[in-house]
């Protein structure tokens, strides 16, 4: 007789997390105890993705939600139709998060939204709500139907960009709505770049203008100069997470990391432990003078690093998209070296082989590394000049960068000459095998992805053969391991890549 | 430092305190009865055969960082991954296993009762309500007529 652990009521959530509904409905059935038990959780999360078939017009799935709607807590509605109130059941009070989109189509925007309010109305202990942008439907329900207003326990509000909608904007008046309702908020993602040219409404009572929101631990917004995020991170004192995004135009500053240096400087504590910071081009470059030091936006994430060092250090720093100088690193393995348990530096020109030693070197707490490295400078004997220090690291990804046009005038400067690989076929193997034994001295590695290349060099500069096998054998918890895609580099030949499937058959080899 | 741990049958077990310490009811006994090591640590729930395999578990994982049980402001949790070693300590007969939860349980090892949930959902996973009663030996305590209105109910799932 099996005793049957998972109904213990403390374990069937547990157990549930795991389950698929069809599987929960089985349970249901299977007899009175189960079904009080599964019950609650079959409905716990309630999805209404197609209104195709003529779900709508269906009475007999809607009688039965109607009948379990108090345990309903969860509901995402994708469909171009809002299910009214009458559909939901008048039981359907208990909701914590509401997640709306992506939409394809929305029919009758106002009869949408107000049906949307009716629910909403109903159910005041709505925690979370994720909207994405369909047209001016966020707009539409953030201003016109105040929605913000309505949900006393809102803490997370995730204003996302639809994935179908090209350019999704944000206006001025959905805007004052988040400032005039956001003290309450303790994570906020405004996903969408802002379109209104108009300036606030003076009006506003000044009380909102200058209100601190103290509960906000998390932040993501676009960045664009004399965009509205300064006003949000002038009022977020206590972030622990900021992930800003910058426009390609606009993205000399880097506004919102002035405003908060700023803030940090003028006595706030920083409490800020994640920082990630994306779509920063290399055209950006210069600025205009482009004079030694880097660009202004450079400058200001040195400032920044700096700054928020003298009360938090950060646990995780993700930058992607241009030129990281030697300046930055320093300021960042200065300060942050001891803390760093992710670091992601996706640049598009690619890292030095110096600085990935760094990162593998300094960073005694990492987990997470992912780095770019130049196709242009790859030097093996740079990344094994002192031992990695990183013994808990689980996800390694080192992938060489795009092949760069040369002519291009921004690159030029920062390209060094190719050095002399004359002598590389000799000492290069030895390398290579250094390499390897760093790698297979990680051992709680779980992913690894390598695609490492030189573009003046003729062979291949690393590959699988000189070293990999054996210590990729010795990483018991390697889950994954990316190589670079068959054909097009030889990293891995055929007989070693069937020699290690079939020595490590879980180990999953994919293509990077 | 070695802790001593007593199982319900009375067969005594000397761990290192870190292991023990994964489970958090030892861990807060530790830190009550600091002065009063002589003794071992009653488990009342747990017999010597999964006590044994609980610290098997204990000791592999000793080293892992804490799960963090924070919640994510997206309902459904993070399913937690098994390496290789997880899925061969799994192999063992269904009612070992299900013991193990149960164990696991009383001792409050969270990695481990993470682990046997998971368990426990992917033998259920695809089963039809028949053969998860086989499997449990439960007896089907429905009438006929709320089988029928259960099965009208469930229509909403195939949405």
């Amino acid at each position: 007789m099996v005793r049957s652990a998972i109904v213990l009521p403390e374990l069937t959530e547990a157990v549930a997390n795991y389950l698929e509904q069809v599987d929960l409905a089985n349970c249901v059935q299977v007899c009175k105890a189960w079904s009080e038990v599964f019950t609650p959780l079959l409905y716990h999360h309630v999805q209404v993705l197609t209104s195709s078939h003529g779900m709508f017009r269906a009475k007999t799935p809607w009688e039965a939600l109607q009948k379990h709607s108090s345990h309903v807590r969860t509901i995402t509605v994708t469909t171009g139709e809002f299910p009214s109130l009458e559909l939901w059941g008048s039981d359907c009070r208990n909701l914590t998060a509401l997640y709306l989109g992506p939409l394809q189509t929305v029919f009758q925007r106002s009869l949408w939204c107000s049906r949307l309010m009716v629910l909403i109305a109903n159910n005041p202990s709505i925690h979370t709500l994720k909207v994405y942008l369909y047209r001016d439907l966020a707009r539409d329900i953030l201003h016109q139907y105040k929605a913000l207003k309505h949900l006393p326990a809102l803490k997370n509000l995730l204003l996302l960009k639809d994935p179908s909608t090209r350019g999704s904007y944000w206006s001025d008046v959905a805007f004052q709505e988040i400032l005039e309702g956001g003290h309450r908020l303790e994570n906020l993602v405004c996903d969408f770049q802002y379109g209104g040219t108009t300036s606030l409404d003076t009006t506003m009572e000044e009380t909102i203008h200058h209100q601190m929101w103290t509960e906000i631990k998390s932040l993501q917004v676009y960045d664009q100069i004399g965009s509205r995020a300064i006003e949000l991170a002038q009022r977020c004192p206590n972030l622990t997470r900021l992930n800003v995004k910058l426009m390609d135009y606009y993205n000399k500053h880097c506004s919102i990391l002035q405003q908060m240096t700023r803030h940090f400087q003028s006595g706030h504590l920083s409490r800020l432990e994640h920082l990630e910071i994306s779509g920063l081009d290399v055209g950006s470059r210069g600025g205009g003078g482009g004079g030694g030091g880097g660009s202004v936006v450079e400058s200001t994430i040195r400032d920044f690093l700096r700054v928020c060092a003298s009360t938090t250090a950060l646990k995780t720093f993700c930058l992607d998209g241009f030129y990281v100088s030697d300046e930055l690193l320093t300021e960042l393995w200065r300060y942050h070296a001891g803390s760093l348990e992710n670091l992601s530096i996706m640049e598009k020109k690619g890292l030095q082989s110096s600085n990935v030693l760094q990162a593998l070197s300094s960073c005694p707490n990492l987990r997470l590394f992912k780095g770019r490295l130049s196709r242009e400078s790859l030097y093996l004997e740079d990344l094994v000049r002192s031992p990695w220090i990183c013994k808990d690291l689980r996800v390694l990804h080192l992938v060489s960068s795009d092949r760069i046009e040369l002519d291009d005038e921004m690159f030029a400067s920062v390209i060094e000459s190719p050095a002399d690989t004359s002598s590389w076929p000799r000492s290069n193997i030895a390398w290579q095998r250094q390499v390897w034994a760093q790698i297979g001295a990680l051992k709680n590695l779980e992913t690894l992805h390598l695609s490492i290349h030189n573009e003046h060099c003729e062979i291949e500069i690393f590959s699988f053969s000189n070293g990999g096998m054996e210590h990729i054998l010795g990483l018991k918890r390697l889950t994954e391991l990316g190589i670079p895609e068959e054909g097009k580099e030889s990293f891995m030949n055929n007989q070693d890549k069937q020699d290690l499937m079939q020595r490590r058959p879980r180990l999953r080899i994919l293509y990077i | 430092m070695k802790v001593t741990l007593e199982s319900s049958d009375g067969q005594v077990f000397t761990v290192d305190k870190e292991v023990a310490e994964l489970s958090v009811i030892i861990k807060e006994m530790l830190v009550i009865e600091q002065a009063n090591q002589d003794h071992p640590i009653p488990l009342l729930n747990v017999g010597a055969v999964e006590l044994a395999k609980v610290i098997e578990y204990c000791e592999h994982h000793r080293n892992d960082p804490t799960i963090d049980d924070d919640e994510d402001y997206d309902s459904r949790k993070k399913p937690i991954e098994m390496d290789d070693w997880d899925k061969q300590f799994t192999i063992v007969n269904k009612e070992m296993m299900f013991e193990l939860i149960l164990a696991a349980n009383s001792m409050q090892v969270k990695p481990l009762l993470h682990l046997g949930c998971r368990y426990a959902a992917d033998i259920v996973k695809r089963m039809s309500p028949t053969e998860i009663r086989d499997l449990f030996q439960i007896d089907d305590d429905f009438t006929p007529e709320e089988q029928d209105k259960i099965e009208w109910e469930k229509q909403w799932t195939k949405l």
